[in-house]
This record gives structure tokens, C-alpha cells and sequence, in this order.
């Protein structure tokens, strides 16, 4: 239970120290810098520690010791981690690889090279290419070891090139492309990352509302979880009946849930796509599609209730039908 | 003829030479037959021996024979003559390259070479392709080995469609964000496929973390040379150390070196390893674990089966000769073999249609209790040695049992099971089985991709070896004829409608039955 609300205080915290060549995050409250690197926020050993465990956690799960809603918890506060965790990272690298699974080190690794690769500091690259593989002497990843080391050495080269010429602020969003800002929303982090998806809400056509969706379901930070999916829910309040109706069954939940959420706030007459979406795997979707038909429905409910079993939901769902046959698709 | 007797004398002559010059202890006491010669009685005795001395144990036989022997404690043996035999005798020993020598060169002494004792990371991987422009290319010499591996899984496990739409959400023509997508829901354990599927991308390759980008002898997936050298394979743990983390390779800094399953071909730059003919071998990559879920079931399946009881391994079934082969590199320097040593490099015998209609029998029976028309349809797995379908997740087979009207209709079966909404809409509701294994998230809803499962919730129904599926119907009276098929899916039939995959389906059975 105590994970969560560190977690949200550290992501919060790192969008305030971050490196990010953008003062608009500044004005939250800071914490001191690290140590280690200015980049990063003074955590205490309490934090870093529950940061250890989240690595681990994750570890656990990637190698199939945990199950269920354990197993899947561990996995989104490890999908949360932020730049701040980056020290506790690399010491869940090292202990990966030094055991017999090799998933969760490559994946580990992975994460370091994207949250790494979006640093503009010197001392954090430094602190990493020093601390990446420290004391390990004989593992299977010696190799993905040795190229983060290079990774670190060579960001930190172009980075310090950059701050001797100037030239640290990156190409403007305003300037870039509907496929670099879908790039950047993958890779880009902090204020950087919100001025693409907020860039990318203003954009027309289906690369932009795909970015979106991606960032909607997959964002590291909670606040920029949050701000992507408003800016998706924003963009499709745009789109017209037809757009939607193809939204509704997109492979991306976010966009699902969105277009849900946009056809019930505009009483489009897609009930039957709204009902299908009663079955959806993900009870967010069914949530949000379930919403809609009750405003379609000016508020009268047929269910199912949040906690219903298989049988009443089948029940609810055949109610609905049977109203939107009744409907006649009107 | 006359020169047989001659030769085993200067043999000897040259032998005590050779020792001298050596200086190899231990070779007081002569044996009565002279070693090097060819005898009277038709046996062939030599030596065998490093640079070190004599080898003891080192497996001796007359190249592309069966006959073989060990050396004894001072590294002599002796083998029978033929004939009208081949002409050379090559030696093998763990730990050293193949040596060989002319009989005719007496004496017969054959110099063990040690096999480098470090991979060497910097190798750079032979190319597979047949080119003119590079005399060392795999398929220049070995043709037919390299069409039938060409026509194989392993020749495209990083390029198959299949795999790649899966990877990164493409469809069949490459059209992203399509269905289900490791890259978008997953982005960080894109590296963890390239371990098997693309073994010999080089570390700080950017294809490493996204194998859309393979390029060169890489993007040729499980090649030959990568498989050449193999020198140890389970390494870890099998099933979570994964393809290329669960190996041990070992490259040559110099020169060339080449492990396989015959022990006699003498080129200098080959050695002998037991573990090609052995399921351990292939257990690194069909072993998986990914991301807490059982992925990849194969080892584990015939570790469990009566077939590994009767010392069958992978390569029995997956590497049986195909009996047309007798020189695996005609013309450049390959002899005539017997062609039961030289191994499918296809992988299936014939093609996977193939081994799947060997594999799994259906046979039906029709009883009439009670005024009733039942059918009864057994399916069984016979003579394999893992699970049906095995291999990757998704993989399932549909059994459909359809009556038939007088008019040709479909009409509906009175009773027994039916086939589940994920059997796909062309199918769902009509009488039939599922033998897969379907995946479910943690709400308990299936078949997710497996990066987003909750193994505890999976559901097992494949066919087991040797054990019978069978399954009753009740036909309606109007049934005059009963369609019953089986198919072999790769994936679910709603995601390959979606990436519009051609070739999802292979029927093993197709078959009318005229009920009594």
C-alpha cells in the first residue's frame, strides 16, 4: 500500500529536477539534488530501498515466481519507474546478471538505454557507465553490459559537445514531423514528452491518435499518463461518427476506453459497437463502454454493476440488446 | 601386392623414427604387429597421438565407415582391412579437431590438433548463401543441405511474417498498428526475442532491440555456422536462459572450426560433438519461459514422453535422414556416405504437414444406442515425442464435426461439445474440439498474446502422447453425411484474420463419412 504514494511523490519529483532544457516543471516543489547526479532527486535510504524491492519485484515476476495480481502490479510499478530510478536500475542490472534468467536483465538493460539515452547529464552518464556491471567479473550479459558502458560513453561525448556549444535544446515540436513526434512520444521523457503529446493532440490523421493511444497506455510518469489521455480523449472529441466507431475497436485499450468515453459524451448512435465493448477483456473498456450506453440510455442502467459475476453480466448485455434493437439504431 | 610387406617394414622403420625425433616415452615394448602396417590378416594398426604424446580413447575408424575403434593406452589401434574399403583413416578425440591419413602413407599417424580453448567474440559469421563472390559461403559446397535448411523454420526465424506481425504489429504486408504488438505493449523486452530467433546480431546492434532492423548474415536467423558452433548448449537454466545466453560457443580466432555429428571429416577444421544428436541441443530455444509465462514447452513435453524413455531425441524425428542424400558436399571434397548418417536439415520430415498427418490419427466409430446416431471421434497422438501442437503458444488444433443434409446442407448436430468463440467466426458454434493451449489475462479473458498472461489462468487442453481424445456426437436424424476436418493453426484465428495471414491453416484431416 506505502508503494504507490512514494512512487508518485519520486515521479513527481524527478519531472522537477529533470534534465529536460524546460523551466515549466520548475515551479513544483524541489527536492535536493542527488549526490550522484544533479539530474536526479535526493532520495532517502528508505526510498531507494523500496525502489530496489520495485526492481525486484519485477524480476520476480519476469521470471514467473509471481502470479496474478501480484504479478501484474509488479509489473506497472516497474513500467512507472522514472529517471530517479535510474541508480536502483542499474543495481537490479547488476544483480540480473549475475542469475541463470536472462530475460529480465536484457529488459532491465533496455529501460536503462531509453531513460539514459533522454539524459543531458554528464555526471548521471558518468555515475552510470561507472556503476553498470561494477564488480562483475563473469556473466552471460557481459556483452549487453559492455555496450551500455558504451552507450553511457557516448551520450555523455554528444551531450558535452552539446553544452560547449549551446546547443542542448532540442528541435522545436512545433517544427517536427507527425512520425518524429510518434518517434518522440516513445522515446522522449518529462516536459519534453508532454510538449510532443500536447503538439501531437493538435495534429490531424490516424498516426497521431495511434501516438497518443501508445502514450495513453504505456507512460512512465503518472502525470503524463494522465495529461495523454486527455489530450487522446481531446483529439477523438474531434473525429466524426465513422472515426469512432473504427476507434472503438482498436487494438489500443486507451483509444477504446477514449472513444467510448467521446461517444457516450456525444450520444453518437453506436450502441451496438458500445455493447460489444461490454465483453471487452479489459474492465477498464467495459467501464467506459457501459458508461456511455447509460447516457445514450438518458441514465437508465441495465448493468452489469462493477463487481458482477459472468451470469449477470451476460444478463446486462442481453438487456442492452434488447434496448438498442428497440432503438432500431436510432 | 608386392609392396603390402615392404610398406609394413618401413612403417616400422619410420615409426621408431618419428618417436625418436618426438621423443615419446612409453614405447619400449613394441606390440608383435607392427604399428603402421597393413597385415597380413587384413587390419590396418597406427597411432594416434598430440604433441603432446599419445592419445588415449581417441575413436578411430575407416572415413565414411561404420567400423570404428578406440586407441589404447599408448595411442596404437588397429583396424580390419577391406578390399576394396576406402583408403583413409581419420581420428577423433574431445577436445581436438578430426585428423586423418592415407593408408597407403604408412605409417598410418595421425596428429591430433587441440581445439581453441576461447570464443573468440570478434569471429565473423560465414554467410549461408551459395555466391561466387565468396568461396566460403555454407551453401558454395553444401547445396542440398542449405536448400532443405532454406526451406526451414530456423532459415526464417527472424524474417517469417508471422513472427515479425506479432513482433512489432505489422500486418502481412507490413502495415503497422495492426493487432497485437510486443513492440507497443512490451517496448522493453523487445531484446529478449533476439536470443533465439536472430542469435548472432552482435551486441550494440541496433537490431539487437529491434529485429525489424537485422541486416547481413544475422538476418539469415538460426544459421549454419551458428549452429556449427555449438560447442555446449544448457547452460543456466533451461527454459530461462534463453537461446544464445543458454550456449557456449566457440569461434576460432584463426582459420576455421566446425562441430557437427560425424566424426570423421578430416578437412583440419571439424571436430566431432555428441550433443548434435542429442534433444539437449535444441532445448536452449524450445525451452521458454518469457516474461513469467511458459512460452515455449517442447523440452519439458519430451523430457515427460515415453519417446525420450525409448532414447529418442529431437533429431530421431526432426533431422531424419531423408534417405536421398549421399554426399553432403558433392564435387568439393564430400565422399559417399550411407545415406542414413547424413540428417534432414529441413526439420520436418517431408514438410509439416507431413509429420503432422504422421502424428496425430483420427479415427472414427459410429454406435446407435437408444435410437440415437452417435459418432464417436477418437483423436490420438502417436509416435511423437512432445505435445500436439507444440512449439510456440498459440498454436492449436480444431477438430469440426459437421452433418450434412440430403441436400448438401450443414445442419446442426443434436449433441455434444462445440467449438469456443476463439475458435474463430467461421467455425465458432459448430460441433467440434480445441486441443491448444489458451492464454488468459488475469480478469480470466483469452487468448491474450502471451506478454500480457497470467499463467496461472492457462488452460491446457493439447493432445498428450499416446493418449486418446475421443469424443461422442449425436448426429440428427436428417445427417446423411458427416464432414469431419482437423486443423493446424498457428495463431488465433481472429488475430491472423486481422494481419491477414494466408497461411494460418494446414488440415490434417478432411474426410465425408456416410453414417449407417
Amino acid at each position: 500500500m506505502g508503494q504507490e504514494p512514494i512512487m508518485t511523490t519520486l515521479l513527481t519529483l524527478t519531472l522537477c529536477v529533470a534534465f529536460t532544457g524546460d523551466d515549466s516543471s520548475r515551479s513544483k516543489p524541489e527536492r535536493k539534488p542527488s549526490a550522484i547526479a544533479p539530474s536526479l532527486p535526493a532520495l532517502t535510504d528508505e526510498e531507494e530501498d523500496k525502489l530496489d524491492e520495485t526492481v525486484d519485484r519485477f524480476i520476480q515476476q519476469d521470471i514467473g515466481k509471481l502470479r496474478g495480481a501480484e504479478a501484474k502490479k509488479a509489473l506497472t510499478n516497474f513500467n512507472k519507474l522514472g529517471a530517479e530510478a535510474i541508480p536502483a536500475l542499474i543495481r537490479g542490472m547488476n544483480r540480473a546478471a549475475l542469475i541463470d534468467d536472462s530475460c529480465p536483465a536484457l529488459v532491465i538493460a533496455q529501460k536503462l538505454q531509453r531513460l539514459l539515452g533522454a539524459s543531458n547529464d554528464p555526471e548521471l552518464l558518468q555515475y552510470a557507465r561507472e556503476n553498470i556491471g561494477a564488480g562483475i567479473k563473469r556473466s552471460r550479459h557481459m556483452g549487453t553490459i559492455q555496450e551500455l558502458r558504451v552507450f553511457c560513453t557516448q551520450r555523455k561525448t554528444l551531450v558535452m559537445r552539446q553544452i560547449e556549444a549551446g546547443v542542448v535544446q532540442a528541435k522545436s515540436v512545433k517544427t517536427m514531423s507527425v512520425a518524429e513526434l510518434a518517434s518522440a512520444a516513445g522515446s522522449d521523457r518529462g516536459a519534453r514528452l508532454k510538449g510532443v503529446l500536447m503538439e501531437l493532440e493538435k495534429r490531424q490523421g490516424d498516426e497521431a491518435i495511434r501516438a497518443l493511444g501508445s502514450a495513453a497506455g504505456a507512460a512512465y510518469e503518472e502525470d503524463i499518463l494522465k495529461l495523454a489521455r486527455d489530450l487522446l480523449y481531446r483529439n477523438l472529441s474531434r473525429q466524426k461518427e465513422p472515426v469512432l466507431k473504427e476507434k472503438l475497436k482498436d487494438d489500443r485499450t486507451e483509444v477504446r476506453i477514449a472513444a467510448a468515453r467521446v461517444v457516450g459524451e456525444k450520444k453518437m448512435r453506436l450502441g451496438d459497437a458500445l455493447v460489444a465493448l461490454l465483453n471487452d477483456d479489459e474492465a477498464r473498456v467495459r467501464d467506459a463502454a457501459h458508461q456511455a450506453l447509460v447516457r445514450l440510455n438518458n441514465g437508465s442502467d441495465f448493468g452489469p454493476s462493477a463487481e458482477a459475476g459472468e451470469k449477470e453480466r451476460s444478463e446486462a448485455v442481453r438487456k442492452w440488446r434488447e434496448w438498442w434493437a428497440a432503438q432500431n439504431g436510432k | 601386392m608386392a609392396s603390402d610387406v615392404p610398406a609394413g617394414r618401413l612403417s616400422l622403420f619410420a615409426l621408431l623414427s618419428l618417436l625418436a625425433i618426438l621423443g615419446v616415452a612409453g614405447f619400449g615394448s613394441i606390440s608383435p604387429h607392427p604399428i603402421g602396417s597393413t597385415n597380413t590378416l587384413g587390419s590396418v594398426e597406427g597411432h594416434v597421438h598430440d604433441a603432446r604424446g599419445p592419445i588415449e580413447g581417441a575413436l578411430v575408424r575407416w572415413k565414411g565407415q561404420a567400423r570404428a575403434t578406440r586407441t589404447d593406452g599408448r595411442g596404437r589401434f588397429h583396424l580390419p582391412q577391406f578390399m576394396h574399403g576406402p583408403q583413409r583413416i581419420t581420428a577423433w578425440r574431445d577436445g581436438y579437431l578430426i585428423a586423418g591419413a592415407d593408408v597407403n602413407r604408412l605409417p598410418v599417424v595421425l596428429d591430433l590438433r587441440p581445439l581453441p580453448t576461447r570464443d573468440c567474440d570478434s569471429y565473423v559469421w560465414v554467410d549461408p548463401t551459395p555466391s561466387r563472390a565468396s568461396n566460403d559461403n555454407c551453401g558454395n559446397c553444401h547445396a542440398e543441405i542449405y536448400n532443405e535448411w532454406s526451406a526451414s523454420g530456423h532459415a526464417r526465424s527472424v524474417t517469417n511474417r508471422q513472427f515479425l506481425s506479432l513482433y512489432d504489429g505489422t500486418n502481412w504486408h507490413g502495415k503497422p498498428w495492426v493487432g497485437w504488438s510486443l513492440r507497443d505493449e512490451r517496448p522493453y523486452g523487445l531484446g529478449v526475442c533476439t536470443a533465439c530467433h536472430a542469435p548472432t546480431v552482435p551486441h550494440g546492434d541496433p537490431a539487437y532491440f529491434d529485429l525489424s532492423k537485422v541486416q547481413r548474415v544475422a538476418e539469415r536467423g538460426v544459421h549454419c555456422d551458428y549452429c556449427h558452433k555449438i560447442a555446449d548448449t544448457g547452460l543456466g537454466t533451461i527454459g530461462l536462459t534463453h537461446g544464445r545466453f543458454g550456449i557456449e560457443l566457440l569461434r576460432p580466432s584463426e582459420g576455421q572450426l566446425f562441430l557437427g555429428p560425424l566424426d570423421d571429416v578430416d578437412r583440419g577444421e571439424d571436430t566431432y560433438s555428441p550433443l548434435y544428436k542429442e534433444s539437449r541441443y535444441c532445448a536452449s530455444c524450445h525451452e521458454g519461459t518469457v516474461f513469467g509465462v511458459h512460452v515455449y514447452s517442447t523440452y519439458s513435453e519430451w523430457l515427460d514422453s515415453a519417446a525420450r524413455k525409448e532414447g529418442k531425441q529431437c533429431q530421431t524425428c526432426h533431422m531424419k535422414p531423408t534417405g536421398r542424400m549421399t554426399n553432403a558436399a558433392p564435387g568439393h571434397g564430400g565422399i559417399e556416405r550411407d545415406p542414413k548418417t547424413l540428417a534432414n536439415h529441413r526439420f520436418f520430415a517431408g514438410s509439416q504437414l507431413d509429420m503432422l498427418r504422421k502424428a496425430v490419427n483420427v479415427s472414427t466409430t459410429f454406435e446407435s444406442p437408444h435410437d440415437q446416431r452417435r459418432l464417436i471421434v477418437e483423436v490420438r497422438a502417436e509416435d511423437v515425442g512432445h505435445r500436439v501442437p507444440t512449439g510456440f503458444v498459440d498454436r492449436h488444433l480444431v477438430l469440426i464435426v459437421v452433418p450434412i443434409d440430403k441436400g448438401g446442407n450443414q445442419i446442426e448436430m443434436l449433441a455434444g461439445p462445440t467449438l469456443p468463440k476463439h475458435a474463430g467466426r467461421a467455425v465458432a458454434g459448430l460441433a467440434g474440439r480445441l486441443y491448444g493451449r489458451v492464454l488468459k489475462n488475469a480478469e480470466g479473458q483469452g487468448p491474450v498474446p502471451f506478454w500480457r498472461a497470467d499463467d496461472s489462468q492457462t488452460v491446457d487442453t493439447r493432445l498428450i502422447p499416446g493418449q486418446s481424445e475421443r469424443t461422442a456426437f449425436i448426429l440428427p436424424e436428417d445427417a446423411r453425411r458427416v464432414l469431419v476436418q482437423l486443423k493446424h493453426r498457428r495463431t488465433w484465428p481472429e488475430q491472423a484474420e486481422l494481419k491477414g495471414w494466408p497461411n494460418n491453416e494446414l488440415t490434417i484431416v478432411d474426410q465425408f463419412l456416410d453414417p449407417p
